[in-house]
């Protein structure tokens, strides 16, 4: 006989409550003061050893029956004569499916989940012969066959699964179930097994739903994790355009406490290229998230790689994600201006010196399509008017993506009311008396981020003597007005570009801006700091293919998290015809990454680019797990037994296979000694209402 | 029993008798709760001092028929007359320990006290002397027979102060009491006879051997007669202190068969030697014990 809980055989203990009960009672008897015990010590003689012999009896059956019961908990199962009535195929089709998703990689008492489902493993092929048909499925979200044969081999097998670590991705246990059985289907064998040993996730199964009837006999064999609390970063959100150097950049970092019950306290970290640049402490509450927002300045250039990490838990696979930043280094600048852009032009290159801005200079009238090739911005500035051909290859330019900065000028008109729409009315005017001045803008917008409090109110007492009026501008494109409301400075996106409009007249007789310390600054800020709002970057996913779009110089290679260097496909679609760089974007179709990291995309000897790849840790981490039968129920399993950690595996096949459970026999005899036991305590009741019927 | 009978009958209910402070209302109240009781009931006839004339009953005795106002009225009427009979009544009251015993109600002793004040007093009424002898393993208190209204005073007094005493040996008591008490008299013994029956019978006879008529009221609490005790029990012997654990569901077949036997036997014999047996429960009311008195009163006469 085997017992598949033989933990709840302690529960015999429980055999010593009815005599515990029996002692303690004989102890508390009431003492009632009587006449004489002349009449009661003769009749007392003769009835007690009867008395003493029923009551002995009646604790010989209370024992009897919790004996009976806290056995049937333990969940015997009877071999040797029963094992007739189930006879045993000579051989079996037997495919086991092995969880291997990131949540396997909780860390409980005895290691890591994964290495107790490794185990269960190994008891599962100790029960398998050499004529069985088997296969070692591992999943999460797909599945690979690990090991598959029609003569089983347990060496090979085993030898296999000892390299075997979990992966980084979730579950996919319906699927898996479906792989499992379809092998099964294609057996010749006529008794078919199916063990799935998960920790049965409930994000990995899903709803319930109805699946045909199925031949195989299913085990599901629990590995859990144990209880606990799990904290995880879900997801760190870097800013989607490149930054420039000495900008601050701002993570959004949105962090999970799973636990119900339990408040959790660390701290996070923030590193960069290997460094910890800033630690803070952080609670959360039970069950709750807390989202936290994180700045630092950026100095270095180029592609910057990013860790959020906390104190490793339970689960450290979602303790760690990873970010990338992108710092640019110059922003190309193409100026075409006519002999009045002499301002404009020292205020984008002061002194002939390249600050953030690698500045061309063109004159209208020299101004080629092939001009605007290596430019990211163009600046459409003073003196000259722009030709109608030359208006439609900077507004091609804009729409591919670029971006221009238009100082609204008499001159421009034409091309100002290309791409700014039909609706903007402009008046150019000359104040012959009097002045415009900047209205005072609420707080600080990103535009004046260079500006403190003290600049800003000098900004807003500069004179203009000249400047464009303009209406028709919607209100919310608006970044900067005149003090009579008319815009100052707007913004418009075309395409997949972007315009920004500014009423300035870069010559000092227009008015007191052009010599003033702030022009530079202003017109600078024109061009790095506006720009279309883009949803923030998550990275890339484990698993998931990614796609990068890019100039490419040459054949490009991608270096995966793993170290494993790969030529990507690319799609073959050249977009874009203007004279945008490199003459067109193509698009990368990386691979699924298969463990966190970095991607880096080479170009050549450059890198164009780095993804970082992080875990989906909004599918596991709340280590959810659903108990067997319930697993079972929602999978549509019927003819499915399941092993629960505790219990013996051995047993539990041997149960299934040739074996009977007698639980219920058990309890069945238990309730046959209870009622035993009331008939005759009643009958004592009976004879005591007798009793008091003579008296 | 008419309806005002019975509410005199429940004023002589012992619950309610003992709730009265003073002996003497106590008495008072029983026995003239019980003559009240008796004019109204068959037993007028044999009252005890001269009441009143009243109408002849059809089959009654026509001794005490008055001839004179048969003669004046023609009609019938019966003369009651006062007792003038003097009798030596000694009332013999067991304080043994046993008799310290209640199921609920009243206690033996206390039962046995308020019955022997009521016949004090009655007996007082009808200028019978009256002694008092109180015991337990031998005599404690002998108070000498008188018939005035004084004495009566004592009596009760003595038996308000009543305390139960130790063990019994009621056999020892009645032979000292038969060797004191030199005239011939009523013997009325007050006890629950929890003692060697036979000797309590050697004795009684010892009593009749000299020439007196004895009542015995036996007073048991009525849980002694039926065992009715619930789930397993430690009895303790109220005078022994001895200790006995038993399931009285399981024994009460046989106690009761016992108890019945003692007291069968009990009854043989004293109706053998000419003895008034009276077994009472202290559930009982007291007229019902004041009628047996006045029964083998009557007899006596």
């Amino acid at each position: 006989m085997n017992f598949l809980n033989p933990l709840f055989l302690l529960s015999l203990l429980a055999v010593a409550v009815p005599l515990l009960i029996h002692i303690f009672s004989r102890r508390r008897v009431p003492e009632v003061p009587f006449s004489t015990l002349r009449f009661l010590r003769r009749s007392d003689r003769r009835s007690m050893k009867r008395v003493n012999l029923r009551r002995l009896l009646l604790l010989l059956l209370r024992m009897l029956g919790v004996m009976l019961v806290a056995l049937a908990f333990a969940r015997p199962v009877m071999r040797g004569g029963l094992a007739a009535l189930f006879p045993v195929a000579g051989s079996k089709a037997v495919c086991i499916l092995l969880d291997r998703s990131y949540s396997m990689r909780v860390e409980a008492d005895e290691g890591q989940v994964f290495s107790q489902a490794a185990v269960r493993v190994r008891q599962v092929v100790d029960h398998l012969g050499k004529q069985d048909e088997v296969a070692l499925l591992l999943f999460d979200e797909s599945q690979e066959t690990l090991y598959g044969s029609e003569r089983f081999d347990r060496d090979v097998l085993l030898g296999s699964l000892g390299e075997i670590v979990p992966s980084w991705r979730g579950t996919d246990l319906r699927e898996a179930v479906s792989a499992g059985r379809a092998f099964l289907r294609k057996s010749r064998h006529e008794t078919k097994e199916l063990f799935i040993i998960s920790d049965f996730q409930r994000s990995g199964i899903g709803r319930r739903t109805r699946v045909p009837a199925h031949p195989e006999r299913a085990f599901l064999v629990p590995v859990r994790p144990g209880p606990g609390a799990n904290v995880s970063i879900e997801t760190v959100l870097t800013p989607r355009a490149a930054l420039h150097g000495g900008e601050v950049a701002r993570l959004s970092i949105l962090l999970r406490n799973n636990a119900e019950h339990k408040k959790a306290r660390f701290p996070l970290e923030i590193m960069i290229d290997g460094s910890r640049i800033i630690e803070k402490e952080i609670e959360i509450p039970p069950g709750g998230t807390r989202e936290e927002s994180v700045g630092f300045p950026v100095e270095k250039t180029g592609w910057i790689e990013g860790k959020v990490r906390k104190r490793s838990d339970r689960l450290p696979a979602d303790d760690e994600r990873y970010f990338t930043l992108r710092v640019r280094e110059k922003m190309n600048v193409l100026l075409i201006s006519g002999d009045k852009g002499f301002y404009l032009e020292q205020a984008l290159c002061p002194g002939g010196v390249e600050g953030d801005i690698s500045l061309r200079r063109k004159d209208w009238a020299d101004f080629t399509s092939a001009d605007l090739d290596r430019a990211e911005a163009v600046v459409l500035g003073p003196g000259g008017g722009a030709l109608r051909r030359d208006a439609g290859f900077i507004e091609r330019f804009v729409r591919s993506g670029g971006k221009a900065l238009v100082f609204v000028l008499p001159e421009l008109e034409p091309l100002v009311r290309l791409l700014g729409g039909a609706s903007p009315r402009i008046e150019f005017r000359l104040m012959e008396t009097g002045f415009l001045t900047i209205e005072k803008p609420h707080g600080r917008p990103d535009l004046l981020l260079p500006f403190n409090a003290a600049d800003i109110d000098a900004l807003v007492r500069v004179k203009f003597r000249r400047a464009a009026a303009v209406t028709g501008v919607p209100a919310e494109a608006v970044l900067l007005r005149f003090d009579t409301g008319t815009p100052f400075i707007w913004e418009k996106s075309l395409g997949s570009g972007h315009v920004v409009f500014t009423a300035i007249d870069p010559v000092p007789e227009a008015g007191g801006l052009t010599l003033s310390p702030y022009f530079l600054p202003l017109v600078q800020q024109l061009l790095l700091a506006t720009g279309p709002e883009l949803p923030p970057d998550e990275g890339a996913v484990v698993g998931n293919a990614v796609t990068w779009e890019g100039p490419f110089t040459a054949e490009p290679l991608c270096r995966m998290p793993g170290g494993e260097m790969l030529k990507p496909r690319m799609d073959g679609v050249r977009r874009g015809k203007g004279s945008h760089p490199g003459g067109g974007e193509r698009t990368l179709l990386i691979p699924p990454p298969e463990s966190p990291g970095f991607i880096t995309i080479i170009d050549g000897q450059n890198v164009a680019g780095r993804v970082a790849v992080n875990i989906d840790s909004r599918k596991e981490s709340d280590l959810d797990c659903l108990g067997g039968e319930e697993a079972a129920d929602s999978l549509g399993l019927e003819n499915f037994l399941v092993i629960e950690e505790g219990d013996n595996l051995a047993a539990g096949i041997a149960t299934a296979r040739e074996g009977r459970e007698i639980s219920v026999l058990l309890i069945l005899a238990a309730i046959a000694v209870f009622v035993l036991e009331l008939v005759i305590a009643q009958r004592k009741h009976d004879a005591a209402e007798e009793s008091r019927d003579v008296g | 029993m008419t309806a005002r009978e019975t509410r005199l009958s429940e004023f002589l209910r012992p619950e309610v008798v003992s709730r009265l402070a003073n002996m003497d209302l106590r008495a008072r109240l029983i026995v003239e709760g019980f003559i009240a009781g008796l004019h109204r009931s068959p037993y007028h006839g044999f009252s005890v001092e001269f009441a009143e004339f009243r109408q002849y009953n059809a089959g009654e005795s026509a001794r005490n028929v008055d001839w004179k106002i048969y003669a004046k009225t023609d009609r019938y009427y019966v003369r009651v007359f006062e007792d003038e009979t003097n009798l030596n009544a000694t009332l013999l009251l067991d304080r043994s320990a046993s008799m310290d015993f209640t199921s609920g109600g009243v206690t033996k002793l206390r039962y046995a006290t308020l019955l022997c004040a009521a016949l004090s007093y009655l007996m007082i009424r009808q200028r019978d002397a009256v002694g008092l002898a109180v015991f337990d393993e031998r005599v404690e208190t002998l108070i000498p027979h008188r018939s005035v209204r004084r004495h009566l005073l004592h009596l009760l007094r003595t038996l308000d102060d009543l305390t139960p005493g130790s063990r019994t040996a009621i056999s020892r008591a009645l032979h000292e009491m038969a060797d004191r008490i030199r005239r011939r008299g009523l013997v009325v013994l007050i006890s629950d006879l929890m003692d060697d029956p036979e000797s309590i019978m050697n004795g009684l006879k010892h009593f009749r051997h000299r020439g007196h008529e004895i009542v015995i009221f036996h007073i048991l609490d009525p849980i002694e007669l039926s065992l009715d005790y619930r789930g397993e029990v430690r009895f303790v012997d109220r005078e022994t202190g001895e200790k006995l654990r038993a399931q009285p569901w399981f024994l009460k077949k046989d106690y009761v068969r016992n108890v019945h036997d003692w007291i069968s036997w009990l009854e043989l014999r004293c109706k053998e030697n000419a003895i008034d047996y009276n077994k009472i429960t202290t559930e009982t009311t007291f007229d019902q014990a004041l009628v047996n008195y006045l029964n083998k009163r009557r007899r006596l006469r």
